[in-house]
């Protein structure tokens, strides 16, 4: 249970519907989409996820967003231990659902699956039910038994208040089996010089809840005589966002954001483990990583989007800064071939970060405990790209099907950022 | 604006390759930024004439579902989020 992340998603959504009044909307009362995303790494983690979306527009200007999202997620996530030349056995509590079988060696301690009849394969999570795996010598301990479902829910409304200003407010909610969140958001959109600028300001308030399986981990305590302080963590966000979106010319407009979002509670993985070595490299202990309560992350990202030869070329660039020492770039071009009512959108992403100033590889034994320490890969220095293609075909007036498939590789510092996967994606939209 | 950008951009013991990234980024920012110095250079834009501005692939945010699947597996691969929309929380794996 390894989290991911679906109220950025909703927030993002919530901005992005009014971020996109400015060119107009389309003109049909209803519109549908519905999409599933089918996403596999190699060796790791699988995920499907179905996507339901209805919006509407009425003749006032007045627009109302539902989406409903459902996510499953099963395989093996890297659980922060370093590589080893000698066999590597772990006790996990991340989840015990249906990859027991893959478990190498299953100590007659403490071992249970999700056998009861709640149709579900979560982490029925006590302290003390836990299983163990062993990773051979060489390998990247990857944790097998990652299991999580998560059911999400958004809405949004804005209308316009007069000719130039709208307005909109939305909230979310999200649950899975160690994690709920909820949001609101509201937003303010003005328009200036024809419509021809946009500002737009806007602002989320959340609220998560952490209930990590089998309690949460004292920091740094070791995972053999593991400690709990309790069984329920929290976290408070608050999110603004700044936009000016300015049309060039008839054929091109550009956007300009600047964001900073302020987190504070529990940021730790609870399941993740951090190398404790000896003075000849020799594994020692693992112990639980322990993360700042508090981050502030700030952004500023530009986009432009350019008809070109009947063709649309959109670049984007992000730069994204934090107080825990992270540095960012995200650059993003898609290029779009129209052909009649078929076009054709390559698809490519490069992204490269600085490490956070608390990631390690491992700790030793001889060195005092730092304040905070994680061995969490995607906390290291890292690169990745994405390579992809959609095709779309609009086969009636209002309906469109289309299919996206992308290659989606990562390598850094950390072994266990060695990853690629394969996105596969299928969207169906019709409005009426 | 450039110093500022340039603040933005820089970091410390940046090789050749950095200092090329950054130029290159530098000069994406300034592209951008062009029109808050001199909106007079842009055209006026009417109504009428934006009917390639009125396209859906040509409107900011018309592409959310797409998007959202996009930020959803970043967010949980990468240390960054945000910037498009908001960036904020959600979980505790970042």
């Amino acid at each position: 249970m390894q989290l991911k992340n679906n109220k950025r998603w909703l927030l993002s959504r919530a901005v992005g519907s009014l971020l996109g009044v400015q060119s107009g909307v389309s003109e049909a009362d209803w519109q549908v989409e519905a999409a599933y995303r089918h996403y596999s790494e190699t060796d790791r983690v699988t995920a499907m996820e179905p996507v339901l979306q209805l919006n509407k527009v009425d003749e006032q200007g007045r627009k109302i967003d539902f989406t409903i999202a459902y996510d499953s997620l099963s395989g093996a996530s890297p659980n922060g231990a370093a590589v080893s030349d000698q066999a590597q056995t772990f006790t996990s509590t991340s989840g015990a659902g249906g990859n027991a079988e893959s478990i190498t060696s299953a100590s007659g301690t403490a071992y249970k699956i999700d056998d009861d009849d709640d149709d579900d394969d979560d982490y029925e999570g006590e302290a003390g039910k836990t299983s163990e795996y062993t990773v051979p010598p060489g390998e990247v301990p990857l944790d097998p038994n990652f299991e999580d479902n998560r059911l999400s829910m958004s809405m949004n409304y804005s209308w316009p208040l007069n000719r130039s200003v709208t307005t909109s407010i939305g909230g979310s909610y999200s649950s899975e089996t160690d994690y709920r969140s909820i949001g609101v958001n509201g937003g303010l959109s003005i328009f200036l010089n024809q419509k021809n600028t946009q500002i737009g300001m806007f602002l989320g308030l959340e609220n998560d809840l952490i209930t990590p399986g089998g309690g949460t981990p004292m920091a740094f305590t070791t995972m053999s005589d593991k400690q709990v302080t309790g069984n329920t963590e929290n976290k408070n966000i608050i999110d603004g966002l700044v936009s000016l979106t300015q049309v060039l010319s008839k054929q091109a407009v550009m956007q300009l954001n600047y964001s900073m979002s302020i987190s504070d509670g529990y940021h730790t993985d609870p399941y993740k483990i951090i190398s404790l070595l000896g003075g000849q490299g020799d594994t020692q202990e693992y112990l639980y990583e322990n993360r700042p309560t508090e981050r502030t992350k700030q952004s500023v990202y530009g986009a432009i989007k350019y008809h070109l030869f009947g063709d649309t070329v959109d670049l984007s660039y992000r730069y994204m800064w934090d107080d825990w020492g992270v540095k960012s770039d995200t650059w993003d071009v898609k290029y779009r071939f129209n052909i009649d009512n078929v076009y054709v959108q390559p698809h490519f992403r490069h992204y490269s970060q600085e490490a956070t100033n608390f990631y390690v590889d491992s700790l030793l034994s001889s060195d005092n405990l730092p304040q905070f320490a994680s061995a969490d890969y995607r906390l290291s220095a890292l690169s990745s790209n994405t390579v992809g293609v959609k095709l779309g075909w609009m086969f009636d007036e209002n309906k469109e099907i289309s299919f996206r498939v992308e290659s989606y590789q990562q390598e850094g510092d950390s072994a266990a950022a060695g990853m690629d996967a394969l996105i596969l994606q299928i969207n169906y939209k019709v409005a009426f | 604006m450039i110093d500022m950008i340039k603040r933005v951009v820089g970091r410390k013991g940046m090789g050749l390759y950095a200092g090329a990234r950054r130029l290159i980024v530098a000069r994406f920012f300034i592209l951008l930024l062009m029109p808050l110095f001199g909106c007079g250079l842009l055209p006026e834009v009417k109504p009428w004439q934006k009917q390639v501005l009125a396209k859906p692939e040509m409107t900011f945010g018309s592409n959310e579902l797409d998007e959202g699947f996009d930020d959803h597996i970043y967010f949980s691969k990468e240390a960054s989020s945000g910037g498009r929309g908001f960036g904020g929380g959600g979980c505790g794996c970042n």
